[in-house]
C-alpha cells in the first residue's frame, strides 16, 4: 500500500463530539431528511486506510457511497471494518472503484529461511504508514491476514445494495471477509454481491493466493436465515506445519484450489432478499426456469444456479421441478434468492450479472448510476 | 465381538434402508454438464466432494453427536426439552447454511429416513422404558412432521450414532456417583472413540453413495468403483485431520463449483437420481 499524498482525513470532517475510529474503521448512518425524500448521512466517517466518497445521484430516493482504500488495495494486516445503518425508508448503495486487490503477505520469503515461526511485520507497517497516528495495524506479532468486515443494519422499508467490484487475491495473499446484514423486519431488503477472481490473469497468475475466505450472513430480526461461507485454502504439503507458519506459494506442490475451481476464473454469489427486490428475484427465476441441461461433453463458458430462500423453509419444500405450481403459493414463500455464477472470464460474469441478476435495478438506482454499477 | 462393531457393519451394509441411493450429490449434474467424463475427473469430483462435505456437513454431525451424548448426565422432562431445543438449533443452522434447494431436499429426505430406520430397527421396543435420547428422537420426529424442524441428515445421523454409541458405553448411574471424576475421564475417552467412528462412517457412506452413483451412471464399472472407494480413505483421513474438531459455527464450503452443479440438478433433461 502506498501512501501517495496520504491525507488521512475523511470525506467529511467527523463531528467533534464523536471519537475518531480505529484504523480501517468506518461508520455510516443514512436517514431520510425531514424536508426531502433524499437520504442524508447523519454519521459518515472513515479512518485511514479506508476512505468514503459519496457521488451525486440523479435518483431522488437514493444515496450512494464508494468504499475506497488508499493505494487501491489491501495489504496483510489491513483490517477494514465498516458499520452501516440504513434508517427507515432509505435506499443506500455501496460501491467500490475497481476490483479489491489483495497484495501478498509480507516477509514470506524471509520467513522461509528463518527459524522463527511468527511474523514480524509491525515494524514495516509502522514505517509504511507513518502518516497515520495509529499504526497498530498488527498489534500482535503473529500473522494477520487481510480482513474486511461489514456489519449492516437495515430498518423498515429500507434497501441496501452492496455491489462491489470483484476481489482479486494476488499470489501469496491471504484474505478473510465477513458481511452481516441484519434486517429489522420483513419490509427491509438487501442485495449483496460477493465475487472473486482467480488473480492477475493478465500475468498468468491463477489461483495462486494462499487463502481466500468470504462469508455472508443474513439475519431476520435475530434469526439467521442465510449463511454462505466459501473457504479456499492452499494447504502446505508438510503436515507438521502449524497454523502460525505460512509458506510462499512456491512451496505448494499441488494447487488443489486450481483443480477444484477451473475451468472457471471468476465466481459470484448474489443474495437478493426482501420485498423491495422481489421483481429481481422473479426475473432471475424466470430465466432459471428456462434452463434445460442436455448431456454434453463440453463445459459451458458460464454456469449458474438459483435457489429460493423461503422464510419458513421447514414447512414448505419448494419444488422447482414442478413448473405448474401455484404462483400465488410460490410467491408467499419467495423471501429471497441466492444466485451463484461461475464464468471463464470476469467480463462474462459481469455481463450476466448486469443483464440477468441485477436487471430491473435501474428502476431503483437510476440509469446514470446503473451504468457505473459493477 | 463388541456390539459396536456389529452395528458398524450393519450401517455400512448397502442393504440398510436409508434411501441414500437416490442421491448422487451433484454427480449426475456434473457428468451431464461435461465436468466428470473419465476416471481422473471423477477422482477429482470425489475428493473435492468429500473434502467439501467434511467442512460443510461434518461439523453439524459433530455438534448433534455431542448434544445427544450430553444427556448421559441429566434426566427428566426438563432436560429432554433442553436437549431437543439444542438439537433443533443445530438443525436450524444447517438449514440456514444450506441454501442450495436440491441439497436441502436431499438432506431432509435422508435425515428423516435415518430417524425412521432408528425407530423401526434400533430403538427400544418398550417405549416406556426407553432411554432419554430415544424419547428425544421421537420428539424431534414429531417436530419434523409438524414442520417446525427440518431434520437434516448430519443432525439425524449424529443423533442416531450417539443413541447407538451410548448403548455401548455401559455406564451405570451407580458407578457414576461412586467414581465421578474417573467416569468423566472414561466418558471423554469413549466420546472421542465413538465420534471418531461415527465421523468415519458418516464420510464413508457419503463417498460410497457417490461411487455407487458413478457405477449406475456408467462412468466406471463396479470393480473400479471399489478401487476408488479404497482410495477415498485417504481423502477422508486427510479431511478429518482438519475438520474432526470443527463445530457447526465453523462450517464452510470449499468447492463452490460443486454447489452450482448440484443446484442445477432439477434442470437435467433426463435424470436417474433425486440430487
Amino acid at each position: 500500500m502506498t501512501t501517495q499524498g496520504g491525507s488521512k482525513t475523511t470525506h467529511l470532517p467527523p463531528p467533534l463530539t464523536e471519537p475518531k475510529p480505529n484504523p480501517g474503521e468506518g461508520h455510516i448512518i443514512c436517514e431520510l431528511s425531514k424536508c426531502s425524500v433524499k437520504p442524508v448521512f447523519s454519521t459518515y466517517r472513515a479512518s485511514y486506510p479506508l476512505k468514503f466518497i459519496s457521488p451525486r445521484t440523479h435518483s431522488p430516493h437514493l444515496a450512494a457511497v464508494y468504499l475506497l482504500t488508499y493505494g487501491g488495495g489491501l495489504v496483510s494486516g489491513d483490517v477494514i471494518s465498516v458499520k452501516v445503518e440504513c434508517l427507515e425508508g432509505v435506499n443506500l448503495m455501496l460501491l467500490t472503484q475497481g476490483s479489491t486487490k489483495v497484495y501478498k503477505m509480507r516477509n514470506l520469503g524471509q520467513q522461509r529461511h528463518s527459524d522463527s515461526v511468527v511474523f514480524k511485520e509491525t515494524k514495516e507497517a509502522t514505517i509504511e504508514s507513518d502518516t497515520s497516528p495509529k499504526t497498530t495495524i498488527s498489534s500482535s506479532s503473529s500473522i494477520t491476514p487481510t480482513q474486511q468486515k461489514l456489519y449492516a443494519r437495515i430498518h423498515k422499508n429500507s434497501l441496501l445494495l452492496q455491489l462491489p467490484e470483484p476481489t482479486t487475491c494476488f499470489r501469496d495473499s491471504m484474505f478473510t471477509q465477513r458481511q452481516t446484514f441484519t434486517l429489522e423486519d420483513e419490509t427491509a431488503s438487501v442485495v449483496c454481491l460477493d465475487w472473486f477472481t482467480s488473480g492477475r490473469m493478465s500475468r498468468g497468475e491463477k489461483w495462486e493466493f494462499l487463502r481466500y475466505e468470504s462469508g455472508v450472513d443474513i439475519l431476520m430480526e435475530e434469526k439467521l436465515v442465510f449463511r454462505d461461507v466459501v473457504s479456499l485454502v492452499q494447504h502446505h504439503p508438510n503436515p507438521n506445519q502449524n497454523q502460525t507458519t505460512v509458506s510462499s506459494f512456491d512451496e505448494i506442490t499441488h494447487n488443489l484450489i486450481k483443480d477444484r475451481l477451473e475451468p472457471y476464473q471468476c465466481y459470484a454469489t448474489c443474495v437478493i432478499y426482501g420485498p423491495r427486490v422481489r421483481q429481481l428475484m422473479r426475473h432471475v427465476l424466470e430465466e432459471f426456469d428456462l434452463i434445460v441441461v442436455h448431456k454434453s461433453t463440453r463445459m459451458p463458458e458460464l454456469i449458474w444456479s438459483a435457489s429460493v430462500l423461503s422464510s419458513n423453509s421447514s414447512t414448505t419444500s419448494v419444488n422447482q421441478s414442478n413448473g405448474n405450481s401455484n404462483d400465488g403459493d410460490k410467491e408467499n414463500h419467495l423471501s429471497g434468492l441466492v444466485v451463484k455464477v461461475a464464468g471463464t472470464t470476469t467480463e462474462m460474469v459481469r455481463n450476466f450479472l448486469c443483464t440477468v441478476v441485477l436487471k430491473g435495478l435501474d428502476d431503483i438506482v437510476g440509469d446514470d448510476l446503473f451504468t457505473r454499477v459493477i | 465381538m463388541p456390539r459396536e462393531d456389529w452395528l458398524l457393519w450393519q450401517f455400512a451394509d448397502s442393504a440398510l434402508p436409508t434411501g441414500g441411493f437416490v442421491a448422487s450429490s451433484g454427480l449426475e449434474s456434473a457428468a451431464q454438464t461435461g465436468y466428470v467424463h473419465d476416471v481422473a475427473s471423477l477422482s477429482l469430483f470425489v475428493s473435492s466432494s468429500i473434502t467439501n462435505y467434511a467442512y460443510s456437513a461434518l461439523p453439524f454431525m459433530n455438534d448433534a453427536w455431542k448434544v445427544s451424548s450430553a444427556n448421559i448426565i441429566g434426566e427428566g422432562t426438563h432436560e429432554e426439552e433442553r436437549l431437543l431445543r439444542e438439537i433443533m438449533k443445530v438443525d436450524d443452522l444447517y438449514d440456514a447454511c444450506t441454501s442450495n434447494t436440491v441439497a436441502k431436499r436431499a438432506s431432509k429426505a435422508q435425515g428423516v429416513a435415518m430417524l425412521t430406520l432408528f425407530g423401526k430397527s434400533f430403538a427400544n421396543e418398550d417405549s416406556k422404558g426407553g432411554k432419554v435420547l430415544d424419547k428425544i428422537v421421537e420428539k424431534f420426529k414429531f417436530e419434523i412432521r409438524r414442520g417446525i424442524a427440518c431434520g437434516h441428515l448430519p443432525v439425524c445421523f449424529g443423533m442416531v450414532a450417539s443413541c447407538l454409541g451410548i448403548s455401548l458405553g455401559n455406564l451405570t448411574s451407580k458407578i457414576r456417583f461412586d467414581f465421578f471424576h474417573l467416569i468423566i475421564l472414561k466418558l471423554i475417552k469413549d466420546v472421542f472413540a465413538i465420534t471418531e467412528r461415527a465421523q468415519h462412517l458418516f464420510l464413508f457412506l457419503f463417498a460410497r453413495a457417490i461411487l455407487s452413483a458413478a457405477v449406475r451412471l456408467n462412468i466406471i464399472g463396479p470393480y473400479y468403483s471399489q478401487r476408488m472407494l479404497t482410495e477415498s480413505q485417504a481423502y477422508v483421513e486427510e479431511a478429518l485431520t482438519k475438520t474432526k474438531d470443527h463445530k457447526s459455527e465453523k462450517a464452510v464450503q470449499t468447492s463452490p463449483l460443486l454447489d452450482i452443479f448440484q443446484a442445477r440438478h432439477d434442470k437435467l433433461y433426463s435424470r436417474l437420481f433425486n440430487s
